[in-house]
């Protein structure tokens, strides 16, 4: 039997954001085609709590490191400090030989500085799959830049991180992408690995019943589900906040959920309109899951205004596959593009563009699809996005 | 029955100018309407409703012989008790409470509002002896409302009393800068504006535009949010000043003894005083215009136009050649009009335009700037100029400062145009269009 060992830098025990929820599939996958795919990080311990994570794991006090000026890089540090502290080293290097790893699977960059210790230190002589969630380094620059954070660092920054993705793509045997767009950004650095695409998915969770205390929409409405991400505020401020929601009437027709509610509500463009935009605006700030998946399901319309950002967006697969009528910039359909033009999924890329369809779409009846249309959206869906993409024959074919 | 709400005309101090003047004729002429019931009323932000003013009252705020102080009581209760009038020793006694609002003022017969003669001497009145009570609304209540709105209501509160009332909401609706252009707007003062037409296009029965202009855009902001269209008509502002005996005959502070331009408005950016200035010191500099002549400006300092009052004030070349006055009277304002050379107006934008009306109908000469609704008010009188062209008005300062033909032939055009209606006029056209709609 094949074994993998897949580092990080949060704990996938309970599955909670994008990338934990991909870490999370890709070992049902791996299970599913017999493959062992252990899951290891270094996580904070500030941040992750003991029933989030498993054994195979290794917490450290963020205190304990040597801090950074620079924010927004405790993925960097968490790398280094798993090649350079000896007892997580040793941690690792014992996962190893216990586990009878074949392959290192890096999911996301920044554990390669203990994946070169352990070739150069313990001569492991194993594979290397690279697994990306994004291309790392010009995402975290935007990050920075946003943070107010000097020219000088985000470069420092965006070097370190194109310069470890760049020994990873030389390093690798495969090279797993979330979009062909960084596929081809990998592919112009070394040919070398195989390439494989393979875009986010998504689960829909049908909810019998409504969850207890959650706020009753009468009639249609939008919802719109993010983290407290920068971008995600951005790009929903900027695409529906700034036009306004008084084109449409007041009463609750807008659900924004997740931690993105904070932003939104603080922000320029709302906080002077909080009282009228209350009566039309609900904020669900810390939804269970149960909760999301009912407020989607009983959505009128999915709105995705995401304006930046790489990757491919779990968010993007979560509205297509709940076969409901779909609002969405070009970028938030990056690695869905053969959705674009399908039935009910509508590309609006500047703010005038995004408020017309969403009036659009507030006077149409609740979308119905033939059942090829919805059998095409189930592509969506996490099982059918990994099993269609070969990785496990091409993991086989290594060895 | 049918309200009129005079809360501007009622708080505005000083000389009735833009919308404070269109609230203050149009609700004189309710009385001449034949409307069978009708009032006045108020609206109070603490409480969030309209209380009906009494007759006696509300005639004289409308005369401007009064102003009300509704908004804070207990700064009126500091200023008599620190000067120890009469009125002074009865609120002592009373022991008026520090921060009374005016719901709970009106159920207390110890209560009080300050009225300021145009005298400026204070009076203290029972709020009892200026509301009757508050506004009984209901479906057969309509409400006019053309004041300062945004500012002097809560327009969310008032759709939520509409909701609950099914009274009818009539609104004058002066532009729609704050959506269309809100980068001349009072920093900070867009999202409010936004606010404020956000709600109003929902609750409003009928819109009565200034201008075609304003209807236009009025049309457009309906189609742009595919929201339902309340009625909608537009009618023509007044642009007399002064009843024709009133005319004053000279300055209290001396008559002007040389030629001017004048310009009439707020100073604020939109209004572009800039271009003035610009082409006005270009004519000087290349000694086109004679020594003597210069550019009154009448109007209030707004914002965002400090460097343009340091620049003037700097500038040795224009610093005597351009006066600025405010707070005039509608006499002294008359005058000037009448001794002006001719009238400019460069603004960027106007739902209306009321100093060009008022030129107009004192048959001056008109430089002015071709956008928004100006063409509509001056139809062929004025010369029309791209407001960015200083040039150009260098060129028409200069010609108009030099000759005696052209200002009598612009004046002429003035005099054999459709001239501007008078507020009388203006007010049996408002009303006789807003009954078609009730």
């Amino acid at each position: 039997m094949m074994n993998i060992l897949a580092l990080g830098t949060y704990p996938s025990r309970r599955p909670v954001h994008g990338g934990q929820r991909r870490v999370s599939e890709i070992k049902k996958y791996y299970e599913r085609n017999s493959i062992k795919y252990l899951h290891a990080s270094v996580y904070s311990t500030n941040h992750y709590s003991s029933d989030e994570v498993t054994s195979l794991d290794y917490g450290f006090d963020e205190s304990s490191i040597a801090r950074s000026a620079i924010p927004f890089v405790d993925d960097i540090l968490a790398g280094k400090f798993a090649s350079t502290d000896e007892h997580c080293y040793e941690h690792f290097s014992k996962l190893i030989s216990k586990f009878d790893i074949s392959t290192i699977q890096l999911e996301q960059p920044f554990m390669y500085p203990l994946f070169k210790r352990l070739v150069d230190e313990d001569g492991f002589k194993g594979k290397l799959v690279y697994s990306s969630h994004n291309v790392e380094a010009p995402l975290k620059a935007q990050i920075l830049q946003n943070s107010g954070v000097s020219r000088e660092n985000i470069n420092s920054v965006f070097k370190t991180i194109e310069n470890m993705e760049k020994d990873i793509i030389s390093s690798s045997d495969i090279v797993i992408s979330v979009s062909s767009a960084d596929s081809d950004i990998y592919r112009s650095w070394n040919t070398n690995p195989k390439f494989l695409v393979i875009a986010n998915g998504n689960r829909i969770n049908k909810i019998k019943e409504k969850p207890k205390g959650i706020e009753e929409f009468h009639g249609k409405y939008f919802s719109f589900v993010g983290s407290a991400y920068p971008p995600n505020v951005q790009g929903f401020v900027k695409l529906v906040v700034e036009n306004g929601f008084y084109g449409f009437p007041a009463k609750k027709t807008f659900a924004i959920c997740g931690g993105v509610s904070h932003g939104i509500f603080a922000s320029h463009f709302y906080a002077p309109h909080a009282d009228t935009y209350g009566d039309r605006v609900h904020f669900f700030n810390n939804p269970t899951d149960e909760e999301i998946s009912y407020i989607i399901e009983n959505s009128h319309c999915i709105l995705l205004p995401i304006t930046s950002g790489g990757g491919s967006n779990l968010k993007t697969a979560e509205a297509i596959l709940s076969c409901k009528w779909v609002v969405a910039t070009t970028t938030a359909m990056r690695s869905f593009e053969r959705f674009i033009g399908q039935p009910g999924i509508i590309i609006a890329d500047t703010p005038d563009e995004f408020y017309k369809a969403m009036q659009f779409v507030y006077d149409q009846p609740a979308l119905e699809l033939t059942e090829l249309e919805n059998s095409f959206r189930q592509q969506c869906g996490w099982d059918y996005v990994l099993d269609a993409s070969g990785l496990a024959d091409v993991q086989k074919g290594l060895i | 029955m049918i309200f009129f709400d005079i809360t501007t005309t009622a708080t505005w101090h000083g000389t009735s100018v833009g919308i404070s003047r269109v609230e203050n004729e149009l609700a004189k002429g309710l009385s001449q309407a034949n409307f069978d019931e009708f009032g006045y009323c108020i609206y109070d932000l603490k409480s969030e409703k309209y209380y009906k003013v009494k007759d006696e009252i509300a005639s004289r705020i409308l005369r401007k012989e009064i102003t009300l102080t509704l908004s804070d009581i207990s700064v009126f209760a500091e200023y008599v008790l620190k000067n120890n009038n009469k009125a002074g020793s009865k609120l002592k006694r009373k022991s008026i409470p520090a921060r009374a609002d005016i719901k709970g003022v009106l159920e207390n017969l110890d209560s009080y509002t300050s009225i300021i003669d145009n005298n400026k001497s204070w009076n203290l009145y029972h709020l009892s002896d200026v509301l009757e009570c508050e506004l009984i609304l209901s479906p057969r209540t309509t409400v006019i409302n053309a004041g300062l709105d945004w500012d002097n209501k809560n327009i969310r509160s008032i759709r939520i009393l509409k909701e609950k009332y099914k009274f009818k909401y009539v609104s004058v609706l002066y532009d729609l800068i704050p959506i269309n252009t809100p980068q001349y707007l009072v920093p900070g003062y867009e999202q409010k504006l936004k606010r404020y037409f956000g709600e109003l296009f929902w609750i409003a029965d009928t819109l009565a535009c200034i201008s075609k202009t304003t209807l236009k855009d009025a049309i457009e902001y309906i189609k742009y949010h595919k929201l339902n269209s309340p009625n909608l008509f537009h009618w023509d502002l007044g642009a007399d000043l002064v009843e024709k005996n009133d005319h004053q005959d000279h300055l209290p502070w001396g008559e002007p003894d040389f030629p001017f331009g004048l310009y009439v408005s707020t100073i604020e950016p939109r209004k572009n005083h800039r271009t003035l200035v610009n082409a006005f010191y270009r004519a000087i500099r290349e000694e086109r215009v004679p020594a003597e002549t210069k550019l009154i400006f009448v109007g209030r300092q707004g914002w965002c136009v400090g460097d343009l009052f340091t620049e003037i004030s700097m500038n040795p070349t224009v610093r005597d050649r351009i006066v600025i006055m405010s707070s005039l009277t509608d006499a002294e304002l008359d005058r000037l009009y009448r001794l002006a050379r001719f009238v400019v107006f460069p603004s960027y934008y106007e739902g209306y335009g009321l100093s060009l009306a008022e030129a107009l109908h004192h048959n001056k000469a008109c430089l002015c700037s071709d956008r928004g609704s100006l063409r509509e008010v001056g139809l062929d009188a004025p010369i029309y100029l791209d407001p960015d062209d200083t040039i150009s008005w260098t060129d028409h300062i200069s010609e108009l400062f030099s000759s005696d033909a052209k200002v009598e032939q612009l004046e002429a055009a003035a005099a054999g145009s459709k001239r501007p209606t008078t507020w009388k006029h203006s007010s049996e056209e408002f009303y006789t269009k807003l009954k078609k709609t009730l």
